[in-house]
This record gives C-alpha cells, structure tokens and sequence, in this order.
C-alpha cells in the first residue's frame, strides 16, 4: 500500500469513527439518557481536596450510598451557602474515610457520618476495599492522573456515551442473554438509570426508573434482600466487638472535635421488608443509640420525624429525588436548630 | 504518563506539533529532551534526578573507558557505571526484599529481628533505563564503538520518552544515530505510526483492561482451591493479560517513535505461536532476551565451555531474567521453569541430533500446530508463578488446574468465560497465521477501505471500552 492509499484509510478511520460514535451518542440522547460521572477514583480524589476548605465553607459527608442518594447536595449549596463534599462509596463503610480525616491534622470541618447499619457494622472489611482504593488514589495521585482528570470531566460533561458502568464496552457486553452460571452467585447489571451521578457525586435515580421500570425497581429489591439474606446468614458480631468499634470510632470522632471540627451522625431512611430486617438485625438500642452515646455525638435518626418516617424508598433502600430535596431541607434545619450547627446561608 | 491517557494524547499533541516546526536540528532534540522529561516528571518529580545521575554516570565513563589503556582502570571504571546503575536498582527494586529474606534468615538462625518496614517507593521504569545505560558502559568497555561525543544525543538516547519506562530496551548504535541528523516522519511513516498506536492501545485498553483483567484478577485472587475450568480460565486470561498489555505498550511506542521518524526495533513477534522455548524467547521481549544473551549470558562462557556450563549459564540467565521482572521468589521459580524448558530443550534437540542419520544441518522440526500449542500449555504453567503473590496462591492455582483436590468453587461467570475463551482462541489463531509476517506488511498488502475498516473497529472499540488511565503491567519491573 503506497502513502496516498494509507491516507485514504485514515481519512476513513475518521469519518466512520466520527458517524459511528456520534451516532452512538445521538441514540443515547434520543432514548432519553442524560449526561451521568463515572464514580472513579479521580473524581473522589477531587472532592477529597475540598475537605481543606474553612469550617464555615464546607460540610464533609461520609458513608455509604444512601447518603449520596439522599443528600441533595446542589439543594444543599442552595440551603446553607456551603460546599458539600460528598465523599460517601457505594456499598461501603464509612470508617476508612473517617480514619483518614481523623489522622489529617488540616481537617478541622464539619462532618456527617451516614449509618446504614449493615455496612457500617461490617467489619469484615469487605465495605472497606472501595473507600481505601479511593483513599490510596487520593494520596498517590500524580500531576498526570489530575490532568487527565480534568480533561474527562469536560468530555463527561458533554457526551452521555461517557458513562463506564452503563454505555462502556464492558457494560454492553453485561447486556446478552447469558444465562447465569449454576451454583455462582452473581448479581444482574444495575438498570442504567438507577445510579445517575453529578459532579458532585451526587446519585439520583431518574423518575423514569422509580415510576415507570417496575422490573428494574423489583431487581434491585431483590438485589438488597438478597445482601440482607446473606448478612443476616453471618455469624452474629459478638457485643463486645462491637463496642470496641464503637469505641474506636468515639477516638477518631474525638479527634476532629479536638481540632474544632463538628460531627453528626445520620440514619437514613429504609423501606419496607429491609427496614424491618435492619431493626431486627441491628436493634437501635443496641447501635444507633450506642453510638451516639459512646462518641458524644448528635444524630438525627429518619424515623424520629414523622415527615420522614412516613417516605416510601421505592426500591427499599434509596429516596427518590423529590423526597431527597425534603430529607436534605430537613437535615439542615435539624442541624441548624437541633443541633446548633452555624452554616453560612444563616448568617447572612 | 502513560499512553493510555488523555494527558498523554494532549502531550503527544504538541510535542508532534513542535517537533514538525521549521526549527534546527539541535533545538527540536533538546525539546524531545525536555518532553522527555516532563514525560517522566508528571509521574513523580524527584526521580527525574535517578535518571540524571545514570545519564551523567554512564556518559562520563563510556568516554573514560574510550580514553583508558590500564585495564585495571577500565575495570574501576566499568564497575563505577555498574554501582552506579545497578546500586539504585538494588535499592529501590530490591530493598525490602533483601531485608524481609535477611530477617527470614536470622529468624531461622535463631535472632529475633524485627527491623522498621522500609518504605520505598520504585521509580517506574528503572529496571529498563537502567539496562539500556548499562549496555553502553558494557559496550564501551568492550570497545564496540566510538564514545557518543553529544551529551545532548546520550541524554536523548536515555530517556527517549516513547520507550522510557517500559522498553522496548533500546542499543546505543540502534538509537544514537539516528539523532545525527535531522529526521521527520514522512506521511506514510506518521500513518504506519498511528496505526500502530492504535493498535496497541486496543491490545492494551480493549484485550488487556477490558476484556481479560477482570477474570484473571478474580482467579489470581480468590484465595482458595477452584474448579479447574475457572482456574485454567484465569491463567489463560493472564497469558492474554499480559501480552496484550506489554505487546500493547511497545506497539504504542513503536508507534510513537514512528510518527517522529524514528525507528525502534520490534519486542514481541507472536510469541504464542512459538515452537519450543528459544523459539518462544526469540519472540517474547526480544530486547531482554536479546540484552540478557548479549551482556549475560555470552560473558558467562555461552555454550563455548562445555554441556555442563551452558546449562549452567542458561539457568543462571533465566534466574536472573526472572529476578529483573521482580522482587519475590516467584518470578525466580518463573525464571526457573524457563530455564528449564531451555535445558530440556536442548537435551532433547542434541539427542535427536546425535540420533540423526540425515547429513545436513540440525534437524529443525516442522511447524507442527500441536508443538506451539504445548509450548503455549507450558508457558502458562510459568504464567502462575508468574502473577500469583505468593507460593501459596500459585500452589492453590495448580492445584486446582490439575485436578488435585476436590475444590468445586466457582469463580468466573459464563460471561468471564465467554471473553477469555473468544480472546484466546483469536490471540492464538492470529498468533498462528501471522507467525512470519508482519503486521504492516500485511496492512500494505491489503486494499485500503479494509485496512481503514479494521481500523476504524480498533478505534472505536478503544473508545467504547472507556478504559482511559489503568498502568501498564510491566511499568513495576
């Protein structure tokens, strides 16, 4: 093949990959996909240097994915004036995170440390893995991973294809019919619009799922019954354990207040059978209360307001987006007149 | 940085741009200097100074070993280059290891010695500059050729960023030439290149990341017993894996150093389609086997010093080939097995010769399918050694692969499954097919609307696939 006959190759390689790939995004817009982050390491990594912002700047919140779903963090921006630093992992427990601000002398913040009790209990350190790989990215990160970082959040923020976990070759694969392999226990591909993403690392569902994919919400409460069957098949923690956990978590918390930072604690709303696995589980005597005991610590906790106690998490474990905007006005007024926390918005 | 990212398209970018500017000769390589350095420096700033102080160390002893009559002199200064090099390696590859096989060592000999775990953290890509300066202190001592004169071209030859850290490990009379004089890639150089730049980072992002990683990171770390289709499946994941991975990345820098105008020679050539083992080694990182042969394996007496010594110096060298990959004992049971492979080989290979009555040359054997295929079914059996952490993972792993134990846990899904089993079967049938060719050749033979439809796949897989910053396996050797 002789230069011109490569050139017209390349000249091919472009026009094809331009239709193809723009195609492939237009498909996506036309199906009614919305633009979604991937929640990769590098995006924690840059909420994580936000955490150095003044106390009366900035809310840290830690913990699992109920708190990312059900903290609207741009309502937050709205209600206190502040920056939310949303540092929560999905599937994970909160006590990587909290031993990283405890041990960070700069960090003098406000902190909210979300509860679901099944992973904030779990000290199997499986709920640990997600949060210590965003912790170790976070600390090793070199000058290059950051420019490319902020290279893929001009494109994320442009192309609805850039979505790893859904629109990805990896994902599209997930998508033929394969049966499940007898005797391995897999869990079924979340439905795309389940977990939207912001740049704040923010999750959503899209009303579209919660309304109307009445299969996608019954996977995903089969999904969670089926973690709370295979929790609930464990060996129970002995109670000592647990106190030393607690006492060790009391440590870490004593350390930002020492340094002048504030910590809260939240319990999130659950629904339905899963609620009622978790109250018998996890006895709110015997943890919610112990814990808040133990450190010192206020905490709002969703069933002690009625408002709250009353939302309907449609797949059991989440709130949808109009009931997170209420639950995250209702954490801030409870922090603000419960709890005396000072937020910006109120002082102006 | 590495390739596969966007920092690097955007660095690539310029760096072509500026390198294509009417400028003079002296300026265009002092700026691939500098972008050379910036290509390391985002990784970690203070290891640019290693790479200075090998740069400086082997420039000024290749131009005294060059001066040097004394050969006890020459000797001091070669073993200068080779302290110099081969200390920091030492360091900062092998510290903790020589420490934690020290402390095992005491324990046993009854000292209770709990030295502070050290801390080190290794500079991406050592192992290969460091050989690639060393093989100019080698040569100089050796007098193959005239000390380079350009402090400029050596630091250049040193740090050339498309082959930096991880190979392939370039010779000084390969490299240094071709910065005599001004070179630009012609339009059909530029295209070759950034058809080979795609196609490696398709090995890499697509085969490597995407497809093959997740189950032979699920195999390699399960941390117990397995069925034996799961266990086979991750080690032939891992055999793709890591082809795909390093066979990518010296595609890209092949690549790379293309669409510049320069040329760097091949590192990997099909090597599952390879007939026995010195067929295998002349195929899989042909820089290193060919390194190792050359400053290694050679001076150890090669096979001039009987049957007993060259089985020796082959063992010897795969030990050490096994031990430049890592700092554990299980890329030394790898260089082991290799070693041998080798010996056994060449047992076999003198026998038959000895047995021979055809007059005539040694016998080759035909390319016989089944032949690659068992050298294949026995480099997988070093591939365990060779990712798993520890004995106990690999032992586990064989186990499981050989049936020895009743182990019935499942790993891998049927979609796992799926991707490993079509990889594989087209890695080895490509492997097969293109045994004597090469890849550009055969895109030249082809009409141009296939080869930009094969190309356009490539790309938009790489783009689909998503996979943009994930590091290259090789880059911790």
């Amino acid at each position: 093949m002789h230069s011109n006959n490569f050139r017209k190759a390349a000249i091919l390689v472009l026009s094809l990959t331009t239709m193809l790939i723009g195609g492939y995004e237009l498909y996506l817009r036309h199906l009614g996909y919305t633009i979604s982050f991937d929640d990769s390491e590098s995006i924690f990594a840059d909420k994580k240097r936000k955490i150095y912002l003044p106390k009366d700047d900035a809310t840290v919140f830690i913990g699992s994915s109920r708190i990312k779903f059900d903290v609207n963090t741009e309502l937050w921006r709205g209600l206190t004036g502040e920056t939310p630093v949303q540092l929560a992992n999905v599937g994970s427990s909160p006590i990587p995170v909290l031993k990283a601000l405890a041990a960070d002398s700069l960090f003098k913040g406000k902190l909210i440390i979300d509860v679901a009790e099944p992973l904030f209990f779990d000290l199997s350190g499986r709920s640990f893995e997600r949060p210590q790989k965003c912790l170790d990215f976070s600390k090793n990160e070199t000058p290059a991973q950051r420019f490319s970082f902020h290279i893929n959040t001009l494109l994320e923020s442009n192309f609805v294809f850039l979505d790893k976990d859904n629109f990805a070759l990896s994902a599209l694969l997930e998508y033929l019919p394969i049966p499940p392999r007898p005797g391995k226990l897999d869990f079924p591909k979340y439905p795309t619009e389940f977990g939207l993403m912001n740049f704040d690392r923010n999750s959503s569902m899209s009303n579209r799922f919660v309304d109307h994919d009445q299969k996608g919400v019954k996977m995903m409460q089969d999904i969670w019954m089926q973690l709370a069957a295979m929790g609930a098949k464990a060996p129970p923690t002995p109670e000592p354990v647990i106190d030393s956990f607690i006492r060790d978590v009391k440590l870490k918390t004593d350390q930002i207040i020492a340094r002048g930072g504030q910590v809260a604690f939240l319990r999130p709303p659950s629904s339905g059978p899963l609620w009622k696995g978790e109250q018998m589980g996890f006895p709110r005597d015997k943890y919610w209360e112990k814990i808040l005991t133990v450190t010192g610590c206020k905490g709002m906790h969703f069933a002690d307001y009625p408002e709250l106690n009353k939302m309907n998490c449609t797949e059991f474990s989440h709130l949808r987006q109009s009931d997170a905007n209420v639950f995250t006005k209702k954490l801030v007024e409870v922090l603000s007149k419960e709890m005396g926390w000072k937020f910006k918005a109120n002082n102006q | 940085m590495v390739f596969n990212s966007y920092t690097f398209i955007v660095f690539f970018a310029v760096v072509l741009f500026v390198h294509n500017l009417p400028f003079k000769w002296t300026f265009k390589k002092v700026h691939l200097l500098l972008a050379s350095y910036l290509f390391y420096a985002v990784w970690n700033p203070p290891f640019i100074l290693l790479l200075l102080f090998s740069t400086f160390i082997d420039f000024q002893v290749g131009k005294n070993l060059s001066t040097e009559q004394n050969p006890t002199k020459r000797k001091w200064w070669l073993a200068a280059s080779l302290v110099g090099n081969l200390g920091p390696l030492a360091y900062f590859k092998y510290g903790e290891f020589m420490l934690e096989n020290f402390v095992s060592l005491s324990s046993l000999a009854g000292f209770d010695f709990h030295p502070a775990a050290p801390d080190i953290i290794l500079p991406v890509g050592i192992s290969f500059y460091t050989f690639q300066t060393l093989s100019y202190s080698l040569d100089m001592y050796n007098r193959k050729y005239a000390p380079e004169k350009s402090f400029l071209d050596f630091a250049l030859f040193v740090t050339f960023f498309p082959q930096l850290v991880a190979g392939p490990i370039v010779r000084p009379d390969e490299l240094i030439p071709q910065f005599k004089s001004p070179v630009k890639a012609t339009l059909l150089q530029f295209n070759h290149g950034m058809f080979l730049l795609t196609l490696g980072l398709f090995m890499k992002v697509v085969l490597a990341d995407s497809l093959l990683a997740g189950p032979a990171d699920a195999v390699f770390s399960a941390g117990k017993d397995m069925n034996a289709i799961d266990a086979w499946m991750g080690v032939l994941a891992f055999s793709g894996q890591i082809f795909f991975d390093f066979g990518g990345y010296s595609t890209c820098a092949i690549g790379i150093a293309l669409c510049l105008g320069f040329t760097i020679r091949d590192n990997f050539f099909y090597p599952y389609a390879a007939i026995g083992f010195s067929d295998f080694w002349r195929r899989w990182h042909i820089t290193l086997s060919t390194w190792l042969r050359d400053y290694l394996y050679i001076p150890l007496g090669g096979n001039r010093k009987g049957i007993i010594r060259t089985y020796i110096n082959v063992m010897l060298t795969m030990l050490i080939g096994g031990l430049w990959h890592g700092a554990n004992w299980t890329f030394v049971v790898w260089g082991g097995l290799h070693g041998l492979y080798l010996a056994v080989e060449k047992y076999i290979q003198d026998k038959r010769k000895a047995h021979s009555h055809e007059p005539g040359p040694h016998p080759h054997l035909k390319p016989n399918f089944a032949h690659a295929m068992l050298t294949f079914f026995l480099v997988n059996i070093t591939w365990v050694f060779f990712r798993a952490q520890d004995f106990t993972t690999a032992w586990s792993l064989l186990k499981s692969m050989f049936l020895f134990g009743n182990a019935k846990e499942l790993v891998l899904n049927y979609l796992d499954i799926l991707k490993v089993s079509v990889v594989i079967t087209g890695m080895i049938i490509v492997h097969w097919q293109m045994r004597h060719k090469k890849v550009l050749t055969v895109a030249e033979s082809k009409p141009w609307w296939s080869v930009g439809l094969v190309w356009t796949f490539l790309l938009v897989m790489l783009i689909l696939s998503q996979e943009s910053t994930s590091s290259f396996i090789y880059f911790q050797f």
